[in-house]
């Protein structure tokens, strides 16, 4: 069996194995597009789930009034166990036309820096993260004009140059096309969306608080991502289209061999047999095209997140992308379990008429 | 020469798929070491009657027997073939896409591929390092009667065996079943009237059957 199977591997004309192997890789390119969307999340939450930030809250729902804002930070602050509380400031900006976050130096934790320097406290200068170094050429050295737009007081808008020092990756709050500023944001902002209190993590905040520690607001922040959950169902879509496409090649494959399988019944082969040794054609079969595929769509899908996706940023590193177990064994079996229908299944339909009706058909 | 009383091959009130014998049943017994010829004209039915003797189809109707074993399933027609009978089908029957030595080695397995090719010697049929497409219509044919010679099965059948063989070569063909041990029950259909000094019993397909 061993040896026919691989007989009839090398004995097909390149064309014929040609297209199964294509086939083959293509399955496994799609499925294995998927890892990335299925992992990165999980990778990132992993990545940024940090021990310093689990005595660190993030209190969202904020009175409109500045008034009641400022009394609550006093409030807060004089809670036992609570080191500090830091108004954070996100405002809508636009750099060179894109669109960007600018948030106060002093909203920002954790930051991953790449490239120069953090900005000083009591200048303008800035950070500013890696997609929008990519996105806008502004990178280290310049000086950028944000332009803040002020969506709640229509028509208004406002400009603010910061000296660029510095390139980082995503941190906290993990929003990617972040600029991140000493200049004082307080005049050009209604009111801080939220506040950060850092506390020694024996703290019992008050219960009408909602306040989130950050690794949960990091959590939810990457798990909220949403465009991947649709690249993931478009990729779905793909891959049952070429199963159906690709089942036409099967069928194509053996009625190609039909002439084959009638010699070995004729020689007193039977059908197991020779099933058996199609279903050892997949495997090879399987063995070529399962990594090639992978790897090809593995690293599609890794680009496909960083220019599409919501979940990375663009210049995230190939880690984000690192397939987990289970990712693989799920592509390499859904690579096997379409390549079954695509050979062992017409195999099964070629050999079910006698070995006579077989003998007649060669050649049809 | 005296031949055995054993009845190798037997058909009663047969039909099948084609030719007269899809509307006329047949009765039809071949004893051990008997050498017939199924001869007739074109559409007569004699591929057909000859794949039911050799359990390369089943019947339509009828009972079959092959050395003793009733032949109403495929996986029992599967086992003669396997154990029993070697059959030589029109156009050769091979695998075109392996090399002839791909071909012998699954055909008779591994222990009978030397004999197979002193044969093709004889025969001078190429086969080192050939592919089966290379090989003529007329090497084919020999290349597959070889095969099925070699397997010493006890019951063989050719269907047109030496159709596209030259008058030496279908000579040889001819002594080559000719030398078949006494004990092989030997079925040939085919036109070729040199068969008929070979065959013990000549059945033809015709109208009058």
């Amino acid at each position: 069996m061993v040896r026919n199977a691989f007989a009839s591997l090398r004995g097909r004309s390149a064309a014929s194995i040609g297209v199964l192997v294509i086939a083959g890789i293509l399955i496994a390119t799609l499925l294995a597009m998927v890892i990335p969307l299925r992992d990165g999340r999980d990778n990132l939450a992993s990545h940024y789930d940090r021990s310093s930030w689990s005595n660190d809250y993030l209190v969202e729902s904020l009175p409109e009034a500045a008034a009641a804002v400022t009394k609550l930070e006093g409030e807060l602050r004089s809670v036992d166990g609570v080191r500090e509380v830091v108004p954070q400031y996100f405002l809508d900006a636009t750099v060179n036309g894109e669109v960007a976050s600018l948030r106060s130096y002093d909203s920002a934790l954790d930051l991953d820096l790449v490239e120069g320097r953090l900005p000083r406290p009591g200048t303008c200068e800035a950070v500013v993260s890696r997609d929008i170094e990519s996105s806008t050429g502004v990178g280290v050295g310049d000086r950028a004009t944000v332009r803040i737009e002020q969506y709640d007081m229509a028509e208004r808008a406002e400009s603010v140059v910061v000296e660029v020092v510095g390139v980082v990756d995503r941190s906290h709050p993990l929003v990617p096309g972040s600029v991140v500023t000493t200049c004082d944001l307080v005049p050009l902002a209604a009111s801080p969306v939220a506040l950060l209190v850092s506390t020694d993590g024996s703290v019992n905040l008050p219960q009408n608080l909602s306040a989130t520690d950050l690794n949960s607001v990091a959590e939810r922040e990457i798990r909220s991502g949403t465009s991947s959950g649709i690249l993931g169902l478009i990729v779905l879509l793909l891959v049952l289209l070429s199963f159906v496409v690709l089942a036409s090649v099967g069928r194509w494959a053996v009625r190609s061999r039909v002439s084959e399988f009638a010699a070995l019944r004729t020689w007193g082969y039977g059908r197991r047999a020779i099933l058996g040794q199609v279903s050892l054609e997949v495997v090879l079969l399987w063995l070529i095209a399962a990594p090639v595929g992978s790897l090809v769509g593995w690293f599609l899908g890794w680009q496909f997140m960083r220019r599409v996706g919501d979940v990375a940023d663009p210049a995230s590193g190939w880690w984000v992308a690192t397939p987990s177990w289970t990712s693989l064994v799920l592509v390499s079996g859904g690579v096997l379990l379409a390549l079954v229908p695509l050979t062992v299944l017409p195999a099964v339909a070629a050999l079910r008429p006698s070995v006579a009706v077989m003998l007649r058909r060669r050649g049809e | 020469m005296s031949r055995s009383t054993a009845v190798a091959i037997e058909l009663q009130a047969v039909t099948t798929e084609f030719g007269i014998t899809r509307e006329r049943p047949m009765d039809l017994s071949v004893r051990a070491g008997e050498r017939v010829l199924i001869n007739g004209r074109s559409g007569a039915g004699k591929t057909s009657l000859l794949y039911v003797m050799g359990a390369l189809s089943l019947a339509r109707s009828g009972d079959v027997r092959i050395a003793d074993t009733a032949v109403r399933r495929e996986s029992v027609a599967c086992r003669l073939r396997s154990q029993v009978i070697s059959c030589v089908v029109q156009n050769a029957g091979l695998v075109d896409h392996w090399t002839v030595a791909q071909n012998i080695r699954a055909a008779v397995g591994r222990g009978r591929v030397q004999e197979v090719e002193q044969r093709l010697d004889d025969w001078s049929v190429p086969f080192r390092g050939v592919g089966s497409r290379e090989l003529s219509g007329g090497e084919r044919q020999r290349l597959a009667v070889a095969c099925a010679l070699a397997r010493r099965s006890r019951i063989v059948v050719a269907d047109e065996p030496t159709a596209s063989l030259d008058r030496t070569n279908r000579d040889a063909v001819i002594d080559a079943f000719a030398s078949l041990p006494a004990e092989t029950t030997v079925v040939v259909a085919s036109h070729d009237p040199e068969w008929e000094q070979w065959a013990h019993r000549v059945i033809t397909l015709g109208d009058e059957l």
